[in-house]
């Protein structure tokens, strides 16, 4: 489900303290199965040590007029909420009534880059762009952070995510005075495939190179995930990657792109060409699966055996938003069990909100048991944040990325 | 004996001289084929040509069983019944119809005075203005639309992107073609009927309004048209210069990647018969007065020789 | 054309002169403008831009992105050998050999273009899927092993491949080598041809020292009205084609609208812009700016 996913994890300051995976659990505990999905994040947690960009914002509190909007505008991807009867969401209803607004539910964020190219210039001459919430994936949140085109949010007025965020997605460092995104959801990078059309399980990168699915096979243009799965597989940790790194791996791609094996680079669209049978097997997004799973339940999604990459989605605030305070309560309201649990069940990727999968197990056990919305701690050990990178290595990491491309 | 055949083709004309029969029936039978291959060619051109409007037209009918609308599933009409169950396409589809009547009305009028200045007065920059209407035309949409892309963003203190940035481009390349639609109309326009209504008294406004205005009216209704179409149809040049707004072409942009909901496979159907439709009502007029005036021509003809029959 | 008083002409002109003048030239002033700025990308991912006659922006574009540029023109230049090939015979077959059934056969012509470019460019995604009747018809008769061996395709598919992108673009720019063609095919006066004949040319030779020659303005418009757009294009390389297929659209288009790289991007697009305008000089010298719009 949902549109293009820019997944590239290494916001800003991801991995800047050269955190492991290990770590990380070291120092959370691997918990049980919940939505641990950040604990990967957690590397976040706490590290210190600046790359360039570090946290600018420096303005205080915003005191915002604690009026609720009679309409307030929320922007988000595609199939990216609960939805019925194809135009309704009964979450925003709730929410709306609750509180007496009308929501402007957008879906008009189809990818971090172009989203962000639109609304640019306005950010940059500190205009009202329209929208009083936008979610973005963690590298382009921290971009944001940075550059201060998002509000600092009033703590006070979330109490439920103080209390219901799950302990791996506090203290980020793209967010380091923790005030100015709220996650929205988590996800996984790996590979899809119709079994009918393969003739056998894939269960490794290395799958997608068979000779019988020669121009059958695609890969994502994101970068962070291709070159991150590639690497896993080639035995290279994307968390501490090198421009070098980057290099081999395009390398070792370069034969399948020549050959015609790798049929093109997609973005969300590989959807398309997979219910099609276009393609048989590519490189995906977990929630896209779930949603196109319910269309056709003989695809599969599978954590390649080297491991597979790992993102979230942050809501924000837009500078000068007209309507603050709407936003705010939104994100509080999100925050509670049972409204995640009822987005949910149908947005199918990774909850932020602790006590959701206690709600869910009650109501739709299916999803409840599905491991790509609950992940098994496995799944969870073996998945892994791509590298925090410097302006200069994205340069070069795009560079080689780009050559491989053919583009 | 040399004979000249005359065969039933079209430049048939002379043929050299063959002798007897014997010869004949194959070279018939080859010149009847190669006659007909140019036939059977045209005729799979426009098979050809509308090869992508059935399967547009076909999948309109069609109800996926998923979100993409690529592969037959089975035959419903839900999508025509509910043509706007989409949310934003509704106001996409109205947002491009607003558009494109406003741009219509400003570039044909814009363009009309041009036409009328270029074709009937000698000036200097005649040929500069030709060059400048024409360059436009001829400009890959992409460069058109990047430039006012920088113009705007430059300018981004007296505008900001929106559905003004987009009426503003659509005027700027529809001035062109309504230029060059109405001067080729204005061209054979005959100059004594606006002297002759000058000399019964007319003024200028007068004349214009009541005899070159109706007489270039058919020239200026197809720039209109062709100008409407334009606008309706632009993508590019629209999702450089839309900020936020969603035209009936960026919507279908949009929806490309998640699957294109059947229903905009219905608007682009009707459009599609909308506008046929008008053009093929407008033929069936112009043969009916084409008839109707050859029938009076006719009837004056007889007229005048039963006139002249009674006199002689 | 009458010569009234010439100062009249003026405010006829003045309002639509004037529309294309700040919305047409300017813009392309500041693009120019714009493409010798230097764009520095602060450590905080913020961007300035700088005027400083920086022809380096042109170099570097080129020099990064000469491949899509030269296969932009490449493709454009197939689809339109290609369209004009498609489209001649049917042009000649309206203008000489459909008599009342002349303006019937142009609508029908020009209608398919009534529907939605993207519309018609997504609908060739299903006529072209691996597993339609088109893709298996030709893979049956050895088409697509014949188009894998030149390379106009890659692995036994007809969609994200070069083959896919030029068919489409020839396809959406049919109409316009059509239209120009009938155009002058029609204004040829058939005695020049019968007297031609008359004068013992067979009709191979009557076509090819008459009919021919009279069409040129025809051929010359309905080349360039196909050609240059096409060079521009990039829906159809981006729907139907691969990142191998991308042309100076695409590239433009992304350095513009994703990556806000206005600089490189103005340079590309005036690159490009440049090359068309050569181009539309030769024409108007060739044939005169007056028939150049009235073909």
């Amino acid at each position: 489900m949902s549109g293009k996913r820019m997944n590239e994890l290494e916001a800003l300051a991801l991995m800047r303290g050269g955190m492991t995976r290990r770590d990380v659990l070291r120092r959370f505990g691997a918990a049980g199965g919940v939505l641990a999905a950040g604990s990967l994040l957690a590397a976040c947690g706490g590290s210190s040590g600046s790359t360039g960009g570090g946290p600018s914002s420096s303005s205080g509190p915003v005191s915002i007029d604690k009026t609720v909007a009679p309409n307030w505008v929320f922007s988000n991807w595609p199939l990216y909420i609960d939805v019925k009867n194809k135009t309704d969401h009964p979450s925003l209803d709730k929410f709306d009534k609750q509180f007496n607004t009308k929501t402007t539910y957008q879906e008009d964020i189809e990818d971090n880059e172009s989203f962000f190219g639109k609304v640019q210039a306005q950010l940059k001459a500190g205009q009202d762009i329209g929208r009083d919430i936008v979610t973005l994936t963690d590298w382009m949140a921290a971009k944001w952070v940075a550059l201060e085109y998002c509000e600092k949010l009033d703590l006070s007025l979330l109490p439920n995510v103080e209390k219901n965020l799950v302990d791996a997605l506090k203290g980020r460092s793209i967010d380091p005075t923790n005030d100015h995104l709220v996650p929205w959801q988590s996800g996984f990078t790996g590979l899809a495939y119709n079994p009918d059309l393969t003739g056998f399980e894939v269960t490794q990168v290395s799958d997608l190179w068979k000779p019988e699915l020669k121009g059958k096979v695609t890969v994502l243009t994101e970068m962070r995930d291709t070159l991150g799965l590639v690497m896993l597989q080639m035995g290279i940790d994307p968390t501490k990657c090198t421009p070098d790194d980057a290099q081999k791996a395009c390398d070792y791609m370069q034969p399948y792109v020549d050959s015609g094996q790798i049929r093109r680079f997609t973005g969300n669209d590989y959807a398309a060409d997979l219910a099609k049978g276009n393609v048989y097997a590519c490189m995906a997004w977990s929630g896209d699966i779930v949603q196109l799973q319910l269309d056709n339940p003989k695809l599969k999604f599978v954590f390649p055996q080297q491991g597979s990459m790992l993102w979230t989605d942050n809501m924000m605030i837009p500078k000068n938003a007209s309507h603050p305070y709407n936003a705010h309560l939104w994100m509080n309201f999100y925050y509670q069990p049972e409204i995640a649990a009822m987005v949910e069940d149908y947005v199918n990727y990774v909850c932020p909100v602790n006590g959701a999968k206690e709600v869910l197990v009650k109501n739709d056990p299916s999803v409840a048991n599905n491991p790509l919305i609950f992940p098994t701690q496995d799944s969870l050990d073996n998945a892994f944040v791509f590298k925090a990178l410097t302006p200069e290595e994205e340069l070069q990491f795009n560079q080689s990325f780009q050559a491989l491309q053919g583009a | 004996m040399a004979e000249t055949a005359t065969t039933p083709t079209d430049s048939g004309g002379y043929d050299a001289p063959v002798s007897a029969a014997p010869a004949k029936p194959p070279s018939a039978f080859w010149r009847k084929v190669r006659w007909q291959a140019l036939n059977v060619f045209a005729g799979a051109v426009l098979l050809y040509l509308f090869l992508p409007i059935t399967v547009i037209i076909i999948f309109s009918f069609n109800d996926p069983a998923g979100r993409f609308n690529l592969t037959w599933n089975q035959f419903s009409l839900d999508a025509w019944k509910h043509p706007f169950g989409v949310p934003g396409l509704q106001h996409a589809v109205e947002l491009s119809i607003g558009i494109a009547l406003g741009a219509t009305l400003i570039a044909t009028v814009l363009g009309t005075l041009m036409a009328l200045a270029l074709v009937r007065y000698s000036f200097r920059g005649r040929s500069t203005t030709n060059f400048l209407v024409f360059t436009p035309m001829a400009t890959p949409e992409i460069v058109m639309g990047s430039s006012l892309l920088t113009l705007f963003i430059a300018q981004a203190s007296l505008i900001s992107l929106g559905v003004w940035t987009i009426l503003i481009a659509h005027i700027m390349f529809c001035i062109s073609y309504v230029v060059v639609t109405v001067k080729a109309r204005l061209t054979g326009f005959d100059l004594r009927l606006e002297e002759a209504a000058m000399d019964l008294y007319a003024n200028s406004w007068r004349t214009f309004r009541r005899v070159t205005l109706p007489l270039i009216m058919p020239g200026v209704a197809a720039a209109a048209a062709l100008s409407f179409a334009l606008s309706i149809d632009d993508f590019v040049v629209t999702q450089f210069n839309s900020g936020n707004e969603v035209t009936f072409p960026l919507f279908i942009y949009g929806a490309s990647r998640n699957g294109v909901p059947v229903q905009v496979n219905v608007i682009g159907s009707a459009i599609f018969g909308i506008a046929v439709g008008g053009m093929f009502l407008n033929l069936a007029y112009q043969n009916r007065k084409a008839r109707r005036e050859a029938a009076v021509e006719r009837r004056m003809v007889a007229q005048a020789q039963t006139a002249e029959a009674h006199l002689v | 054309m009458g010569s009234k008083r010439s100062f009249a002409a003026y405010p006829l002109l003045t309002p639509g002169v004037g529309w294309l003048l700040i919305f047409f030239f300017i813009p392309m002033a500041a693009m120019f403008k714009k493409s010798l700025e230097t764009l520095h990308v602060n450590p905080d991912y913020s961007q300035t831009y700088t005027f400083d006659w920086n022809w380096s922006n042109y170099s570097d574009a080129l020099d990064k992105y000469h491949e899509q540029f030269v296969r932009a023109f490449e493709y454009a230049a197939i689809a339109t050998i290609l369209a004009f090939v498609i489209a001649f015979p049917l042009a000649y077959v309206i203008a000489f050999r459909a008599g009342r059934w002349k303006n019937l056969l142009l609508l029908l012509v020009i209608a398919p273009f009534f529907t939605n470019y993207l519309i018609r460019t997504l609908a060739w995604q299903t006529i072209l899927a691996d597993d339609s009747w088109v893709t298996r018809f030709l893979d049956w008769i050895g088409f697509i092993s014949l188009t894998d061996a030149l390379g106009w395709t890659t692995g036994g598919h007809l969609l994200a491949t070069p083959l896919a992108v030029v068919s489409a673009i020839t396809y959406n720019y049919l109409a316009f080598m059509i239209l120009p063609l009938y155009v002058s095919l029609e204004k040829i006066d058939g005695r020049l041809l019968e007297a031609s004949l008359d004068l013992y040319a067979n009709r191979v030779k009557a076509f090819m020292r008459v009919t021919l020659p009279l069409a040129l303005p025809g051929v010359f418009a309905g080349t360039l009205l196909t050609f240059i757009p096409a060079t521009g294009d990039y829906i159809n390389a981006e729907l139907l084609g691969s990142t191998q297929t991308k042309m100076i659209g695409n590239v433009i288009q992304g350095q513009f609208l994703v990556f806000n790289n206005y600089a490189t991007a103005s340079a590309l697009s005036f690159s490009l812009m440049a090359v068309v305008l050569v181009l539309i000089i030769i024409y108007a010298r060739v044939l005169g700016t007056e028939d150049v719009s009235t073909v």
